[in-house]
């Protein structure tokens, strides 16, 4: 199967950490109606969906929440609702950097929902948040390497046209990523727009954020081989925010989505 | 467990902030001598104390078209960086904006910019009309003025609207 490039330009968002459950996830609608904002009537053939994990990322932790499960029942209604959230988060992050079972069952659930769409032969662009970079690097990473995708020249065989990161924990030394696959020799560019907010603390994993300029996070994945084929970018945003407000931010951001259209139209 | 929350109140109120957004429009031709607007802008978060440093990149936006050119700090300058095969890292700067070398230190009045080159487009999967700025020796010149916002989703500019698509 090839990407028709006349087909609707579908955009994929991958999630980041969450409370809740996959019904509570609509970040899809917030990119659509980003874009859709940013555009001022310019016409785009487009649409959104959402990679949604959750409820695998709350079914492998029912395991570790046992291991817990002791302290926790014991504490008084008001403490454990402010707690389970909380234990909701860190346990996502735990799944991730474990990278075991239940982190590749996400990651092929990923691919899985990436390659139904190639199948279908619409262009896609993802786009990914905080711990969802780290399974969107991933399965992009993969499909190149399984080597029946990717032909770099030939963009119908890329099942995924360009990644799109925000809020991104990449740069950070415990998450242990520091390369991208190489697509080959030849003269397409696999793009990657890596946003970040200097007071993001998941980005810095700093609580006051990082100031200082030059903060090179995911442009140093890429080596200075000519077989590369990646076009790497990371991109500072002005949040207006700060803290977790600055990490939630992206999703509304104007100059996000005026780079989004410009990514989707090309 | 009081100094704790004295903290927390402290930092929240020396996190107070205000949003600016600068812009600016000129008009250019397109190879067809078609006229384009182009608007400029980027936004900046002043706060009392903490981060004085300047965070987001200068972006200009062509009319009747999904461009976006993108002007980032790279090494103190503010450059425009386009995908070029066989370039070193497949990147090459196609622009850069002559007042400083420093986002924070651009302000209201004319903003002066280089055009080096022109990205190439994969006209395959292009969708509409590319419109880039010209490559030449003279410098565009931005007018800039400085608005203060409620907040940067509301208070930032859109493209300017095609005025083909009302004829």
């Amino acid at each position: 199967m090839a990407v028709d490039p006349k087909k609707t330009r579908k955009v994929l968002i991958v999630h980041g950490v969450q409370t809740g459950t996959d019904q509570d996830l609509h970040q899809d609608e917030d990119i659509r109606n980003l874009i859709r904002n940013r555009l001022n009537g310019m016409p785009l053939d487009f649409e959104t969906d959402m990679y949604r994990y959750e409820d695998i990322n709350d079914a492998a932790q029912e395991r570790l929440r046992q291991v817990f499960g002791l302290f926790f029942n014991k504490l008084t209604a008001g403490p454990g609702q402010i707690v389970d959230p909380g234990l909701d988060l860190v346990l996502d992050v735990v799944i991730a950097l474990n990278n075991g079972s239940t982190a590749q069952i996400i990651r092929q659930g990923l691919i899985d929902k990436i390659l139904g769409v190639y199948e279908a032969g619409n262009p896609l662009y993802l786009v990914a948040h905080s711990l969802g970079t780290i399974y969107a690097h991933d399965a992009i990473n993969q499909l190149i390497q399984a080597q029946q995708y990717f032909r770099r020249d030939d963009r119908k065989t890329w099942p995924v046209q360009a990644l799109v990161t925000m809020g991104s924990p990449l740069g950070l030394a415990m998450f242990r990523r520091s390369s991208v696959q190489k697509l080959g020799s030849g003269r397409k560019i696999f793009r990657w727009v890596n946003y970040w907010s200097r007071t993001d603390p998941v980005v810095s994993g700093s609580f006051y954020g990082q100031p200082e300029q030059g903060y090179n996070i995911v442009e140093r994945f890429r080596t200075d081989s000519p077989d590369s084929g990646w076009f790497i970018q990371d991109r500072v945003v002005d949040m207006g925010k700060a803290w977790l407000m600055a990490h939630t931010g992206y999703w509304d951001h104007p100059a996000i989505g005026d780079d989004l259209a410009a990514l989707v139209a090309s | 467990m009081r100094r704790r929350i004295s903290l927390i109140v402290l930092v929240l109120f020396l996190a107070g902030c205000s949003h600016y957004v600068y812009t600016g429009t000129i008009t250019e031709k397109d190879a067809a001598g078609r006229d384009h607007k182009l608007l400029l802008y980027w936004n900046t978060t002043e706060r009392a104390l903490w981060f004085d440093e300047y965070a987001g990149g200068v972006r200009i936006l062509p009319e009747c078209s999904l461009t976006t050119l993108v002007f980032e700090e790279k090494e103190n300058r503010i450059v425009w960086e386009v995908p070029a095969p066989g370039a070193p890292r497949d990147k090459a700067v196609c622009g850069a904006i002559n007042n400083a070398g420093r986002i924070k230190d651009l302000d209201e009045g004319p903003l002066s910019l280089t055009i080096y080159c022109k990205p190439a487009v994969d006209d395959e999967f292009a969708v509409g009309r590319e419109f880039s700025l010209e490559p030449r020796n003279e410098p565009y010149v931005f007018p800039i003025g400085k608005q203060k916002v409620k907040d940067i989703e509301t208070g930032t500019p859109k493209r300017p609207e095609c005025r083909e698509a009302r004829r």
